[in-house]
């Protein structure tokens, strides 16, 4: 019976001795592990050898898809890339919309491993008919749009630019004009000498169900298009409608981090944008919210281009003293192009920054200069003078310049744009991030600060029950493969108009925290959601949200257990000295306070005092130690 | 005087992202905004009020305290990443 995978098909490229084989993943890893982050996890714990330098042949990369890629369901034309981070040295798992994922399955395969190291610069391209390496000289140097320009119509394409290229620590895989952009994942790409991997086919994904799953779509729609966030804010202004509440929370990025708010946030937010640059909205492939924008390029004689998301107007606006949207433009454009993270990058030119401002580095770089900042992302995508530098990342500058308490990471991921002063379940998430300082393997802040029902932002009464329940339902998402943006319903219309002030509102949110033991416990066995409900029709057979829910949570184990062998160990659970000791509001307390959350994560997740998961809970996950790599032959493809 | 930063369409009734007020209580200071600048219950339906970048709901509400120098600002819900 179809069940929307391709027949748990791999596709396993070697680029070294240009090898090129299918295996079939064990249906019992499909069964358990599911798709994208999870599969990922356990592939790569499964065969890469311990300890691999993330930027020598010996790394792996998967490109991940999951059941729901492809079928059409709404939000899930995505992939995730998977691989060894060279910023944290733990697991990298990087998603991106664009059609790559689906045009792999069209082509026959679940999933891409790519091993080794081309001796020159090459592409691949995946049919259902055959995979061949073809060469990429003339591909090698340009951007990623001209390098998709250059490449066949109609393929779905992951490419990188030049930051890729030259191994720049924080670059990034670009599908279209989506981006999957955390943790090095480019870089590694880039270290193989593969320039990009193009697919194309004509398999379809087939549901087990199919009527049902015809029938819950349309209920789907039409549920996100009457909902608040999903139907109306999010198209109507971007993610960027997060500016304003971060700076009047307290939580917007502000010079590298030293204040969390600015009144100038005005002129860089998301509304601002709507109403004097918004040339349309956009959105991934079958995307039924469409936060995406299309804002005009000054540069290109205002060309219409991809607009910049919050992440990109906090970390490269309020973080550098830059309340100037049109600049955004143009660094966001130039980022994506060479191929860099826009949150790292930002991050990394912030604390460049700061280290000019205290002495510690020569370079123009100030706060609030933003004609310079161009030239900076250029070098260090061609990794020139101090771009050299800031190629390495701001945890590796810093253990070289100084700064190392204002070098905002975690784990050595840049922190993205929430201060974690004002929301402390936050900072918890970010510590405890498998791949470091990332705000969307949990998004606590959107509980605390940013979203319609905000529980007391700055206590540890029952964070921890808070921060496990995001964690399992962001990493069980990114598992299914499917935007983060789908848990926004979760909540449903009334939350978002209740009157913050009144009374109901106060007993509500009081009660949430309250009642966290529950939060954080396996639901109920029902087909409920769109994520069970999806999982059930695809597959044809019952998946409820509590094996969603049980997912994420062996995902998350699956993650940290991988971790824990490439040398990672509690103490690396932390956050930047600035975020745990500097006041950053009058009214907010001097610093997160981890010392009593972080015990109490470790217990309820079911892991020692050293932050490693004990034998009973990997038991209860069905999580085997024992490494079981893809061996055997495998079956040739044709034109390999 | 405490300062006054506003949501997006608040500070666009206003006509500033920024104003300051003479209140000693966020009560009093609402009640002026909407005396000066046609402040309504529309504009703060949905809207979080902060004092020092602290949510008034874990202060004491509208009963909240002001000193000259504090710095009081409303959010309306958002989501993305």
């Amino acid at each position: 019976m179809p069940d929307g995978y391709m027949g748990g098909k791999l596709l396993d490229v070697n680029l070294s001795d240009r090898k090129i084989v299918v295996r079939e993943i064990p249906r019992d890893y499909l069964d358990k592990y599911v798709g994208g982050r999870a599969l990922g996890a356990r592939l790569l714990y499964d065969n890469l050898p311990e300890g691999v330098e993330p930027l020598s042949p010996e790394n792996l990369l998967f490109f991940m898809t999951g059941p729901l890629v492809g079928s059409g369901a709404p939000l899930s034309t995505r992939f995730v890339v998977v691989t060894k981070s060279p910023l944290s040295g733990g697991i990298a798992n990087s998603a991106s919309g664009g059609d790559f994922g689906a045009k792999l399955k069209n082509a026959g395969y679940d999933a891409l491993l790519v091993r080794g190291k081309s001796e020159k610069p090459v592409y691949l391209e995946i049919t259902d008919e055959k995979v061949e390496i073809k060469d990429a000289a003339d591909l090698w140097g340009k951007g990623t749009y001209e390098t998709q320009d250059a490449l066949p119509k109609k393929f779905g394409k992951a490419v990188i630019g030049q930051a890729g290229e030259n191994m720049v620590r924080f670059a990034a895989i670009v599908s279209g004009e989506r981006v999957a952009g955390r943790g090095g994942v480019g870089a590694v790409m880039g270290s193989k000498n593969l320039k990009a991997v193009i697919a194309n086919g004509k398999t379809k994904v087939e549901h087990g169900d199919p009527e049902g799953f015809k029938n819950y779509r349309k209920k789907y729609v039409e549920l996100f298009k009457n909902h608040p966030m999903q139907g109306d804010v999010l198209p109507r202004l971007g993610t960027a409608n997060i500016v304003m509440n971060a700076s009047g929370s307290h939580v917007l990025p502000t010079k590298n981090f030293s204040r969390g708010t600015d009144p100038r946030a005005f002129d860089i937010s998301g509304e601002h944008m709507a109403d004097t640059h918004l040339v349309k909205n956009d959105g991934c492939l079958g995307c039924i919210i469409r936060c995406g924008r299309v804002v005009p390029l000054g540069s290109k004689n205002d060309e219409a281009v991809k607009g910049p998301e919050y992440e990109t107007v906090a970390l490269f606006g309020a973080n550098h003293e830059n309340f100037n949207l049109k600049h955004i433009y143009e660094a966001n454009y130039v980022c994506d192009d060479v191929g860099l993270d826009t949150i790292s990058t930002g991050n990394v030119i912030g604390f460049t920054m700061e280290l000019t401002e205290k002495g510690k580095i020569e370079s123009d770089l100030k706060f609030g200069r933003e004609d310079n900042v161009i030239d900076a992302i250029n070098d260090i995508a061609h990794r020139r003078g101090v771009g050299n530098e800031m190629a390495e990342g701001v945890k590796r500058m810093s253990e070289k310049f100084g700064g190392t308490e204002y070098a905002m990471h975690v784990k050595g991921l840049e922190l993205p744009g929430y201060d974690a002063r004002g929301c402390w379940g936050q900072g918890l998430e970010y510590s405890t991030a498998n791949r470091g300082g990332d705000h969307v393997q949990g998004a606590t802040m959107f509980m605390e600060a940013t979203g319609p029902l905000k529980v007391d932002p700055v206590t540890d009464y029952n964070k921890e029950h808070l921060v496990v329940m995001q964690q399992n339902t962001a990493a069980g998402i990114g598992s299914l493969v499917m935007c983060i943006f789908t848990s926004y319903a979760i909540l449903p219309p009334p939350a978002y108009t209740m009157n913050p002030n009144g009374l109901l509102y106060k007993i509500v949110t009081k009660l949430f925290l309250m009642l966290g033991p529950l939060l954080s416990a396996p639901p109920p066995p029902l087909v409920v959601l769109w994520y069970a409900q999806f999982m059930t029709h695809t597959l044809g057979k019952k998946f409820t949200f509590r094996d969603f829910f049980n997912l994420g949570d062996r995902t998350y184990n699956m993650e940290r257990v991988f971790n824990l062998r490439e040398g990672l160990t509690a103490a690396d659970d932390t956050l930047p000295p600035r975020m745990l000791n500097e006041s950053i509001a009058k009214g907010l307390p001097k610093g997160v306070d981890l010392s009593k959350m972080l015990p109490r994560l470790y217990k309820l997740r079911g892991w020692n005092a050293e932050g490693r998961p004990t034998d009973k809970k990997l038991a209860q996950l069905g999580i085997d130690l024992n490494r079981s790599p893809l061996s055997g032959d495998g079956v040739a493809v044709a034109g390999a | 005087m405490a300062r006054l930063i506003p949501h997006y369409a608040m500070a666009k009734k206003i006509g500033a992202g920024e104003i300051e007020i003479e209140a000693g209580s966020i009560g009093e200071m609402i009640a002026i905004a909407g005396e000066r600048f046609g402040v309504d219950d529309h504009d703060l339906a949905t809207a979080t009020i902060l004092v020092n970048g602290r949510n008034i709901n874990y202060l004491q509400g509208m009963k909240t305290k002001l000193l000259p120098d504090d710095e009081v600002t409303t959010v309306l819900p958002s989501a993305g990443g």
